[in-house]
């Protein structure tokens, strides 16, 4: 090693030192830049571009006092209709619809049987 | 409504976003030379235990309106047939059909 290559060499050191480097004469890795790379996670995430719920659309149109014409004229229409006598046959109630409307009964009944025998004693 | 190739590329991309710092901290672990080589070892084991859906190369910049994986136009982010669409409807300024 010739003088002139120690005496830069120290050089670098002293400049590492002064200026709060790290030292690292042989280029050892040291996953530096692993840690220094911006994290890439919320652009990756931006990509697609975001579609807004439903329901979120509807509270704003709510909040904003949006009126969509051709609904508020379907809902007039069906109104008027039913006002007339003319709107959509009641539905059949389903069996299920009708066993749980029973038991719902059947329970009310049993709680009537008994309040009303505490209310006699 | 997006189908299921974007639904899934989604999570991907959440996956990632949620586990890059930790990702990132193993990653320089098991690169840096100065440390055991025992503890770059387990820092790339942990690397190797993280699931399939929080790696950033799993991402895959899809076409943003049919899912499509090839063929998709970066910077419009579309496939090249809903580009050709797109254009032709006028929807992307700028954007002329040559012809010479």
């Amino acid at each position: 090693m010739t003088a002139l290559s120690q005496k830069l060499r120290q050089l670098t050191q002293l400049q590492s030192v002064l200026f709060e480097r790290s030292y690292n004469p042989t280029s050892q890795h040291t996953g530096a830049r692993f840690l220094r790379a911006r994290l890439r996670g919320p652009s990756m995430l931006r990509y697609y571009p975001q579609a807004v719920p439903k329901r979120d659309l509807r509270a704003l149109a709510w909040e904003m006092n949006w009126v969509d014409v051709a609904e508020e004229a379907r809902l007039d229409d069906l109104a008027a209709l039913k006002r007339r006598g003319k709107g959509a046959p009641r539905k059949i109630p389903s069996d299920r619809k009708k066993a749980r409307a029973a038991l719902k009964a059947a329970a009310a009944a049993e709680e009537a049987k008994k309040g009303g025998g505490a209310a006699r004693k | 409504m997006p189908n299921i190739r974007i639904l899934r590329d989604v999570a991907v991309r959440k996956g990632v976003k949620a586990h890059e710092v930790a990702r990132r901290a193993y990653l320089a672990c098991a690169r840096n030379q100065a440390l055991e080589p025992a503890v770059r070892y387990q820092a790339q084991l942990q690397l190797n235990n993280f699931g399939r859906y929080t790696r950033p190369t799993v991402v895959r910049n899809r076409c943003t309106v049919s899912g499509k994986g090839r063929g998709v136009i970066g910077e419009f982010g579309l496939s090249r047939y809903q580009f050709r669409l797109a254009a032709l409807a006028g929807q992307l300024p700028g954007v002329q059909k040559a012809s010479w």
